[in-house]
């Protein structure tokens, strides 16, 4: 069996967040959540300015934490290394949540998107109310519902349990690639099997070196960066004595 | 939402997230300051976007009374395109910022 990881080339990344746009309409993610998110950071003073720009998702560790304490197997380790979540069995603990280094994890408080149920008309007799609009697009509960999603987990995820970033194994069951690799303008996300040396991941991996986000706590995480982008100009010297 | 560098901030004893008056010689608008390093020191970003009315629940804060934000076109001259007869949308003009 394949084991999936992404490489994440930070060189090519302008930080767009086309990822996180496809994300959100692929799985039909509720407002507050971010199943692709970025880590951003402003340091310095002018003119000497930077700022970083780090895409993140569910690192989809092979020693994932959220699995080892998941208490009802819930969250668990497909074959094909993509940690993925069962809401069926999930109790709604949120220990995964509180267990992840990384943040990833996300718990439905309240029932989900709370907008497109409002069924008040903001011009009375103008327009349609959000329900309405929902449903003569011809959506579950979203105008832009996607029922692709529901071949692997729930469409919606229900209100009493967690839900994260699955590399989109809906995709990847049927051969396709998950919707942030394919949205990405820059070819900034690659994906493919570690476990193949010739795969296009692994050349990466061999050919830049890699580092992943917080590695020193052991969870070997699936989510490689390579490179960086460094837009900072000098005037070329030999220095002096 | 108008990005000013810290050292203008300080100067002008503007904090972030404070409420800040920008006016133009055509007009004057209300918005949130927000320090920033990567904004040039003597100048202030402001996107485009805010300052709606009548365009949805979400845009304004009272639909069809009060607006959420700044509208830059307020700060802006009408100048027109003799082509297409756009307004100017990526303007600079000059401004003052005082703290309310």
């Amino acid at each position: 069996m394949p084991r999936y990881a992404m490489v994440i080339d930070l060189q090519r990344c302008v930080g767009c967040g086309a990822c996180s746009i496809a994300c959100r309409s692929e799985n039909n993610v509720p407002d507050g959540m971010y199943w692709s998110n970025k880590i951003t950071e402003t340091s310095g003073t002018f003119p000497n300015v930077r700022y970083h720009y780090i895409p993140t998702l569910c690192n989809h560790c092979e020693n994932a934490p959220c699995v080892r304490g998941c208490p009802t197997q819930a969250m668990h380790k497909l074959e094909n290394g993509i940690t993925m979540h069962d809401p069926n069995k999930c109790i709604g603990c949120k220990y995964c949540e509180f267990n992840c280094p990384y943040g990833v994890i996300y718990f439905n408080w309240r029932k989900p998107h709370p907008f497109w149920q409002d069924e008040s008309e903001l011009i009375k007799g103008g327009t349609y109310s959000p329900a309405e609009e929902a449903s003569k697009a011809g959506g579950k509960v979203l105008p832009y519902y996607n029922p692709e999603r529901n071949e692997t987990l729930a469409g919606i995820r229900p209100k009493g349990v967690v839900e994260k970033c699955t590399f989109c194994d809906h995709l990847v069951k049927r051969g396709e690639l998950p919707r942030c690799v394919e949205a990405c303008p820059a070819d900034a996300r690659v994906f493919g099997d570690i476990s193949d040396p010739n795969s296009e991941v692994s050349k990466l991996l061999g050919k830049f070196r890699p580092f992943r986000l917080r590695e020193q706590l052991g969870t070997d995480p699936h989510v490689f960066y390579i490179r960086d982008f460094n837009p900072a100009h000098y005037q070329p010297t030999k220095g002096g004595v | 939402m108008a990005k000013i560098n810290p050292v203008d901030g300080k100067k002008l004893g503007i904090n972030n997230g404070e409420k800040v008056r920008l006016t133009s010689p055509t007009g004057s608008i209300e918005c949130t300051a927000k320090l920033w390093e990567g904004v040039l020191p003597g100048t202030v970003a402001k996107c485009y976007g805010q300052g709606h009315w009548a365009y949805g629940r979400l845009a304004a804060k009272v639909f069809g009374k009060i607006p959420r934000g700044g509208n830059n076109n307020d700060l802006i001259p009408a100048v027109y395109d003799r082509l297409s007869g756009s307004t100017v949308r990526h303007a600079g003009t000059r401004i003052k910022i005082e703290k309310i």
